[in-house]
């Protein structure tokens, strides 16, 4: 009867919840060890390093994880993967933060660390740096623009990019180019008119605001103003950027890509030789001297073009301790920090990853510098690095980005639109949110 | 017989009780947390939640940006539901037979059902890439202009239903092949005594024994394509220009882009209101039209 | 006479067949594209116009996206979450669809109301709230909270009480007679008549959990339990460029049981809809 249903849904229940505690057995043990800090001394300390990426990215992590592992007996680290973007990274954390257990150790993307600084999630480094007199000196300056909040360091470069050109020399030579990236934004111009014949477009542009941030900070133009309480993208300096995009569009040598997959339909056409130019980051070097190798052709990467003061926003993301963690569990972060950050440590990752290498005496080393000797082009991001400024860190940043991306699409979509009333606008809209 | 006609009455809750428990905690909990979100303007991370009243949806319904939305999604799911049921009819209909070649062909049309889109996403690249891609290629065949696809505000919206019908299709057309395999041989043998256009038979024949099925199938599309997001997410995130931004992408960039979660809330609960609208009316009509053999 | 209906009668038929086959590969061409892209070299997967043809198979993608994590482990897992996000939908749902399709009570129709509505709500919209619950009861990285949540599928209870409206009350009638007891009623009567609907509603839950990233990945912080689709995952979100090839693989690797599946099956999935669509 119904009686006999009733049992076997209970005991299913109970079987499934009994599994369901089965395989959580090994999870609480870490997730006690996380809330209740044992003693220094007896066991080995666990803290969790969150991270995003698979592929080399993932593949440092787990080797940074394994020989600090390694090294010393007191801490363990357990590195896990939190998805494939540095926004499932963000969620997950916040998500654990607003649950009461969070990793120890993170990652925040650049533009976001403020807001995480700001609502209390990550702590301020500076008390741990004065205790074991660790200075930011080595530290390349250029990536420490955007690890600090209101005068504290909220975080420590780890996978660090800025934007480069690359280029097709072997399309390059065949119009008649020579071998160099072009210097200026009027020689991008001019290379892409000699380049654009037959099949091939001078330069692909994909629609993104990273990308436009690049332009825009080499004419000496800024996204926000300093104290990031306007939008300023629509001064003199920074229209150049738009004039730029907009004279290309209309005489056919720039090819404009939009929505999501804007970035991957721009690579495309690079990679089948169909566009001669692409701006793009640090992270794809190593995937494009792939592609090129495999496709016939030579690959070439250089400075973004000069457009007069010629500073380049970075990207990437710091290393950050989360808010809220045991005495030990800050401790036992804090070592591994130092660790990731370490010369010896850097110079690997930024082999490994292709990403920056995070200190200066690590670009000065031998094993450095017989790196680029072999891969010459791994080391244009580095020396780019001297002109680096911050990217912007205001808390409504994410929404004036999607302002300014609506703005750009309007103005490329259609080179004919006047450009300088559509960002008048979208900065009128942008300064409503950062005033809040 | 006494104690029997008791247990009688109390046995449905018995068993009922255990789903009622789930969708209790698991969707009904939840929505109200959601609803209860909305009233309130929240960061995930701060401590603190500011009570805002009605604000977020007066900002909501005040927004452009939400009413392109919201007409985004209806005009989604309208365009879909429709040409998906017609399509998977129409190829029901014609695929109908029990040769190999047929069920081959129709175990091919459900293939796109079951693979998840990112695996394909790199192949709808390429079909509607503007200069080399295949459905350019037939375009210019005969003698249409290049299309922009998703790179142009006017098309993207578009490029995105094409897609949706495309994963959808496969699936409707088994169900209504077995729907079509369910009206007896016997109603088709009696009419073919008057000489009849196949069209007329279709259409005064088929389609009403088939129309429960088409019931089921529009109902479950509609929830299908109120809920798209992975298509958006690879192939637009919500551009260019807000053409392609629809309710629940919408939601998820408010809420993990912008860190607003109340107002992500509200526009959850915008959805869900629309969603309970078309389903209440939905089973309105149902309960008039069909008839089940215990009734 | 004759002859000319003959000929126009063949040309018909080849016609069929050519547009058939046009239209098969419509749909499944991006699936060939995937299965091709598999076994590709890392500069042939950029190409566009795609190229079809392949000059060797690369037969290391398949190697390369296996090692690129514990996919035995993720394997284990999906199964055992998708099967027991199976087993427990139809506990559930069985019951609960023969009281709505079969009993009166009061509050059935506010009760099925509640359950309908269900089917409206989107992951994206009640994960928060679920994943806050399920560390409060540390549930986290368990099967349970990839399982108990899904439990309950309104679509599967739609399906089983269309179904079992359909069986004629004289069958009832007989078996109450016989003293049969409400369970025998659902198990030997209700249940059986209604396999075809099971296989739809199985289908349909089969193919989304087993693909479905995004719930695994939010209930999940270590590997204890993750699932296929992440390991895949895995491979496309990389910094830099994507290597196609190898994330084919693994999408042909995550798909090849629900094709097992498939095509055993095709012809009783069909029959399947033969019934429910009623």
């Amino acid at each position: 009867m119904f009686k006999r249903v009733l049992a076997i849904i209970l005991a299913s229940s109970v079987l499934l919840a009994a599994t369901a505690c089965g395989s959580s057995t090994a999870q609480t043990e870490t997730e006690g060890d996380q809330s209740s800090a044992p003693s220094r001394g007896n066991e080995p300390i666990i803290i969790e390093f969150w991270y995003a990426f698979g592929g080399t990215v993932e593949e440092n992590t787990n080797r940074l994880v394994e020989e600090f592992n390694a090294s010393q007996d007191e801490i363990i680290v357990k590195a896990e993967y939190q998805g494939g973007s540095y926004n499932d990274l963000h969620t997950k954390v916040q998500s654990a933060f607003a649950a009461k257990n969070p990793p120890a150790v993170t990652l925040n993307e650049i533009t976001v660390i403020k807001n995480f600084a700001e609502n209390g999630m990550t702590q301020p480094l500076d008390p741990y740096m004065e205790q074991d007199n660790f200075d930011l000196d080595d530290f390349i300056p250029g990536l420490l623009s955007n690890t600090q909040v209101d005068g504290k360091t909220y975080g420590l470069p780890y996978l660090r990019s800025t934007p480069l050109i690359y280029y097709n020399a072997t399309l390059f030579e065949k119009a008649g180019l020579g071998k160099d990236a072009p210097k200026t934004m009027d020689e991008l111009l001019e290379f892409s008119r000699k380049l654009t014949q037959g099949e091939v477009i001078g330069l692909s542009t994909p629609i993104t605001t990273w990308t436009y941030e690049a332009l825009v900070d080499s004419y000496g133009g800024r996204l926000l103003n300093e104290e990031e309480t306007e939008a300023v993208f629509n001064s003199p300096k920074a229209m150049k950027a738009m004039e730029l995009y907009q004279q290309g569009i209309r005489e056919n040598v720039f090819k404009n890509t939009t929505g999501g997959d804007a970035t991957s339909q721009a690579k495309l056409e690079f990679q089948n030789q169909r566009s001669a130019m692409i701006l793009g980051s640090t992270a794809d070097l190593a995937y494009y001297v792939q592609i090129a190798k495999e496709n016939g052709f030579e690959l070439g990467a250089g400075f973004i073009p000069n457009g007069g003061e010629g500073s380049v926003p970075t990207g990437g993301a710091n290393l950050v301790m989360v808010n809220g963690i045991t005495e030990e569990q800050a401790y036992a972060a804090w070592e591994f920090m130092k660790f990731v950050t370490s010369k010896e440590q850097t110079i690997k990752s930024s082999i490994a990853t292709g990403y920056l290498p995070a200190r200066i005496s690590a670009k000065g080393d031998t094993v450095m510098q017989d790196f680029y000797k072999e891969q010459p082009l791994f080391r244009v991001a580095v020396d780019q690095l001297e002109t680096a400024i911050p990217r912007p860190m205001a808390e409504n940043f994410p929404k004036v980005n999607s302002l300014l991306l609506d703005a750009l699409t309007e103005c490329l979509i259609d080179p004919s639109a006047d450009a300088q009333a559509i960002m008048d606008a979208a900065v009128e809209e942008s300064d409503a949110l950062l005033a809040q | 017989m006494k104690g029997g006609k008791k247990k009688r009455k109390i046995l449905p809750y018995f068993l009922v009780a255990p789903s009622i428990v789930f969708f209790l905690v698991f969707y009904i909990y939840p929505i109200l947390y959601n609803m209860y979100l909305s009233f309130f303007e929240w960061n995930l991370i701060s401590p603190t939640k500011d009570f805002v009243g009605f604000q977020n949806f007066k900002s909501l319904f005040s927004s452009d940006e939400f009413l392109e939305v919201i007409s985004n999604s209806l005009i989604y799911m309208g365009t879909v539901v429709f040409f998906t049921v017609i399509i998977a009819l129409l190829l029901a209909v014609w695929l109908n037979k029990n040769s190999f070649i047929h069920t081959m062909i129709q175990g091919l049309v459900f293939s796109p059902y079951i693979i998840s889109f990112v695996s394909v996403s790199f192949v709808w690249m390429w079909l509607m890439d503007v200069d080399y891609g295949l459905l350019n290629y037939f375009l210019g065949l005969l003698g249409f202009e290049k299309c922009q696809w998703i790179n142009h505000p006017d098309t993207a919206l578009l490029s995105i239903i094409l897609v949706g019908i495309w994963k959808l299709v496969g699936y409707d057309t088994l169900v209504i092949i077995g729907g079509l395999q369910s009206i007896p041989k016997s109603i088709y043998e009696s009419v073919a005594m008057d000489a009849r256009p196949s069209w007329k038979t279709f259409l005064q024949i088929t389609v009403p024994m088939v129309s429960p099925t088409l019931f089921f199938l529009v109902i479950v599309n509609l929830i299908t394509s109120a809920k798209v997001f992975e298509t958006i997410a690879i192939m637009t995130k919500g551009g260019p220009l807000n053409s392609t931004n629809t309710l629940v992408y919408y939601i998820y960039k408010v809420a993990f882009d912008y860190f607003e979660i109340g107002s992500a809330s509200a526009a959850g609960v915008v959805l869900f209101v629309i969603l309970a609208i078309i389903t209440f009316f939905y089973f309105k009509i149902l309960s008039n039209k069909v008839n089940y053999a215990s009734d | 006479m004759y002859k000319k209906n003959k000929s126009v009668k063949i040309l018909l038929r080849i016609l069929n067949g050519v547009a058939m086959v046009i239209v098969g590969i419509i749909f499944c061409l991006p699936f060939v594209w995937m299965i091709l892209t598999a076994f590709k070299s890392l500069g042939d997967t950029i190409l566009i116009p795609p190229k079809w043809i392949l000059d060797e198979l690369h037969w290391e993608n398949f190697a390369a996206a296996w090692q690129s994590g514990p996919f035995l482990h993720y394997i284990w897992n999906s199964i055992v979450s998708t099967v027991g996000i199976l087993v427990l939908q139809f506990l559930v749902a069985i019951p609960a669809a023969y009281a709505y399709a079969r009993c009166s009570f009061y509050g059935k129709n506010l009760l099925f109301g509640l359950t309908m509505i269900t089917m409206m709500i989107p992951s994206q919209l009640i994960f928060l709230p679920i994943y806050l619950l399920m560390s409060q009861w540390g549930l986290l990285n368990t099967y349970g909270a990839l399982i108990l949540p899904f439990a309950g599928s309104a679509f599967t209870i739609f399906l089983l009480r269309q179904s079992f409206m359909q069986i004629p009350q004289e069958i009832v009638d007989a078996a109450r007679i016989d003293s049969a007891s409400e369970f025998q009623i659902i198990t030997k009567i209700m249940v059986p008549l209604a396999k075809s609907s099971m296989v739809t509603a199985g289908l349909f839950s089969f193919i989304s959990h087993w693909n479905d990233y995004f719930w695994p990945l939010i209930m999940t912080t270590n590997d204890t339990v993750r699932t296929l689709p992440i390991g895949i995952a895995k491979l496309r979100e990389v910094e830099g460029g994507v290597a196609w090839n190898v994330l084919m693989a693994g999408n042909v690797i995550l798909v090849i049981p629900i094709l097992i599946l498939f095509f055993v099956a095709q012809r009783q999935i069909i029959k399947a809809f033969v019934y429910s669509s009623k």
